[in-house]
């Protein structure tokens, strides 16, 4: 039988690394195939050369059984394969319509006929249910509905083929549901879609066939009907895990944390912090559970400082501090962050790991004299924290870009550990990293609390709150709905509580 | 002293600023920074010059200064992309090299030094429309203007719909904003912008032209004095719409066109001349109250 994709023993070797060793994969017309592994595993490199973006140096690709050479992501277009890239590429000052129709103008006499184009795209949102305002600028459009954008741009693009690559790790879940059903909706309509994720659970309900990476090499290929989420996380990490970090009881000791009554206003005027007020103490984990957009974003930034036009009072120990107090203020006196987008806030990207490393801590006598830093002692410093932290990289000298997701993050935990903070806000701290580097990160943070500090820990993932929390607080509208714990409630109790339809404990 | 008739020289003296600043639009749009304007304009006045000066033909003259503006431009490409220079740098040793080139062209091939005048230079025709001579303001602004003029002007019409209304347009702006947007859905991002380097050699080579021989018909040292950056000014305060760019030349020709008359008056004349210059100062500080906070910036 021909397939609609076919990658025949592709090897592609990077400076240093192999990405992916004599891969084959088989994609077959109207399946949902996953495409599964750690973070530097090789599935974007492999989504990347079907694109055309990289040349594998061994191996072929066949479509729809013709043998095809990619040049460019116009060859792969043309022999109708979409990709949505992890970070989106959409020009965020055009429109829906000129977002899509950037790659295939529609023209009449030579101009761009906005029309016709919009008539084109409101019929392909019918067709596949995936309805977007044409007119809407992107830079206006919230983060599932950019996602959408880039859905029908492929489609309009004539893509038969799409590939998306971690679709999910931007969206709440019931934006993950809708996008799901969108995935079954072009199922249906013939397409082929191959979904690099590693979440478990949304590989199990929706592909069809799963192809497990590790280190660049195929380590199976599974039936998804026949297999295990077990059996998959063993294949991805080479070993059997447990899923949920181990902790003992919390013993919490004295307040750490204070903030009251803390109020927001964002630039158009919509409050989005809501006389909050909560304390955290030493040994415990506070989790904030919310539907993402109801002021935990703010609240972090409130906390260390990035906005400083609020009102309410924040306490650390006990000592207050102004509202006009600067990140860095903040740091000197015990708090740490570790940013919700590793990408824009967490890292400098195009700066060596080593700058990485010593930001935020220019002044840290390990290696920084009154008026110097000793970058051959930070360079050690940094060398043997990451190493502690399983940072896989070729040396502290390469930029922050070169490394993966997952080993970024854990670059970025690993600085803000360095510090050694009294409290550490750890926001969306396991956001796009696979299982064996969240199960890394959790243990860490748990660690960190049974030597008697403090966690704040805001995620979009509730099974990571309630894994990780001793407390959990529920941010609904701006403000603090409901204060319980892991104990005493179910994941179904909380999503109710994040929803605003059920209040609980005492706020 | 200051009359109705500083409306010609304003519209005279904006033409370069605004050519060159409409080209470099293209530029600022697809995200290249070629600050060669200065050096292309040179260039182009120089060689339009010395073209006229030997075959007393302007037509060809003005080939001649485009031609130089595209040449200046592909070297530009061909340093940036191919052998990967930073733009800036390789803008600015280009600035200085075509400054000295025509100094050294102007000495060895004319023996002359500071400024080549001869009645052998054949100027750039102007226009005369009888209809217009009797209304105020329009006959100022539109008779006894090269055809380069009124292109000037009509080229952010033009530049409005290539850049708005066009797929060429479009992909201009992708480049510019998210070239990586741009290269997913198949579009050749360096070839784009080298369209648009040369779009914009042209216009500055013809702006050249314009300056050199579209009204005393002389070319002198660093003739340009400073319009090209000028140009540049406009174009970034302009934040990528050709009409300010448009309004913003014409605020700098008036100030040039002030200079100019004040000169003659009991102002000490290199207080005068400093007038453009000071007035692009002044912009930028206005433009920098308006910076927003820094984590507001990013939005």
């Amino acid at each position: 039988m021909t397939y609609m994709v076919e990658m025949k023993g592709i090897t592609k070797r990077f400076p240093g690394v192999t990405a992916n060793q004599d891969v084959s994969i088989q994609v077959k017309k109207g399946e949902i195939y996953g495409l599964i592994g750690e973070n530097g595993a090789g599935k974007t490199t492999l989504m990347k050369i079907l694109y055309g973006m990289y040349r594998p140096d061994e191996g072929e690709i066949f479509i729809n059984g013709q043998k095809v050479v990619m040049h460019s992501p116009k060859d792969a277009i043309s022999h109708g394969i979409g990709m949505v890239h992890q970070h989106f590429t959409l020009v965020p000052s055009f429109t829906v319509t000129q977002n899509i129709m950037l790659g295939r103008p529609i023209t009449k006499h030579g101009l761009l006929d906005f029309k016709r184009a919009e008539r084109e795209i409101r019929r392909l949102g019918e067709t596949y249910r995936l309805e977007a305002d044409p007119h809407m600028q992107v830079k206006d459009l919230p983060v599932a509905m950019q996602q959408r954008v880039e859905i029908l741009k492929a489609l309009y693009l004539g893509a038969d083929i799409l590939i998306m690559d971690e679709p999910t790790a931007v969206l709440t879940p019931q934006e993950i549901t809708q996008l799901l059903e969108t995935f079954h909706s072009l199922k249906e309509q013939g397409k082929s879609i191959i979904l690099i994720t590693h979440k478990l659970k949304e590989l199990m309900g929706v592909t069809d066939t799963i192809t497990v990476l590790r280190n660049g090499k195929v380590t199976g290929v599974l039936d998804t009907a026949r297999t295990s989420e077990k059996e998959i996380a063993s294949l991805m990490v080479g070993k059997e895990i447990d899923f949920f970090v181990q902790k003992t009881p919390s013993k919490p000791k004295e307040e750490v944390l204070r903030c009251e009554g803390l109020n927001y206003w964002n630039r158009f005027g919509v409050k989005m912090l809501d006389d909050v007020s909560f304390s955290i103490r030493r040994g415990e984990i506070v989790g904030i559970a919310g539907v993402q957009g109801n002021g935990q974003t703010e609240l972090i930034e409130a906390l260390a400082g990035i906005v400083n036009d609020y009102t309410g009072k924040i306490f650390i120990g006990d000592a207050e501090i102004a509202p006009e107090s600067t990140p860095g203020e903040r740091r000197s006196s015990g708090l740490s962050h570790i940013p919700e987008d590793r990408q824009t806030t967490g890292a400098a990207l195009t700066a060596p790991l080593v700058d990485n490393f010593i930001m935020g801590g220019t002044r840290d006598p390990a290696y920084a004299g009154k008026y110097l830093i000793n970058y051959k002692k930070a360079a050690a410093a940094a060398q043997e924290q990451y190493a502690l932290f399983d940072v896989k990289l070729a040396g502290v000298d390469q930029p922050a870009y070169a490394l993966s997701g997952g080993n970024l993050q854990k670059a970025i935990v690993a600085r803000e550990m360095y510090r050694n903070p009294e409290v550490l806000i750890a926001a969306q701290p396991s956001r796009g990293v696979d299982i064996g580097a969240t199960l890394f990160i959790h243990e860490k943070l748990v660690e960190l609390r049974d030597s008697g500090k403090a966690v704040l820990l805001v995620s979009g993932e509730l099974s990571e709150i309630m894994s990780l929390s001793d407390r959990i607080l529920v941010m609904y509208k701006g403000g603090i709905i409901g204060e319980t714990t892991p104990e005493e409630s179910t994941e179904e109790d909380i999503g109710l509580m994040m929803l605003g339809i059920k209040e609980g404990g005492t706020a | 002293m200051i009359s109705i008739v500083i409306l010609a020289v304003v519209v005279r003296v904006t033409t370069p600023i605004l050519l060159s600043g409409m080209g470099t639009l293209y530029n600022d749009r697809a995200g290249v920074t070629n600050i060669t304007v200065e050096g292309s304009m040179l260039l182009g006045a120089f060689a339009s010059v010395a073209c006229s000066y030997f075959t007393h033909n302007w037509v060809l003259s003005v080939i001649t200064a485009v031609c130089c503006g595209i040449l200046v431009s592909l070297l530009f490409s061909l340093l940036t992309t191919v052998l990967s220079g930073v733009e800036i740098i390789v803008g600015l040793a280009m600035n200085v090299f075509l400054d000295g080139l025509t100094v050294f062209l102007l000495r060895q091939v004319f023996k002359q030094s500071g400024s080549l005048y001869s009645p052998e230079i054949v100027g750039i025709p102007t226009f005369h429309f009888k209809a217009l001579e009797g209304i105020p303001i329009l006959n100022e602004c539109l008779n006894n203007q090269t055809w380069i003029a009124y292109f000037a002007f009509l080229s952010v019409i033009l530049s409005q719909v290539v850049l708005f209304h066009t797929p060429f347009g479009m992909r201009v702006r992708a480049c510019g904003e998210n070239p990586n947007a741009a290269l997913t859905v198949g579009v050749n991002v360096l070839r784009v912008r080298l369209a648009c380097n040369l779009i914009a050699g042209s216009f500055c080579g013809l702006a050249g032209a314009q300056l050199s021989l579209g009204f005393l018909s002389l070319f002198s040292e660093g003739m340009t004095v400073g319009k090209g950056y000028i140009a540049l000014a406009a174009v970034i305060f302009s934040k990528g719409k050709p009409a300010r760019v448009l309004i913003l030349s014409v605020l700098f020709g008036f100030a040039e066109a002030l200079s100019n008359t004040l000169q003659l008056t009991a102002i000490p004349p290199e207080l005068a001349l400093m007038l453009p210059y000071v007035m692009v100062i002044l912009l930028t500080l206005l433009e920098f109250k308006k910076k927003p906070a820094m984590h507001k910036a990013e939005n």
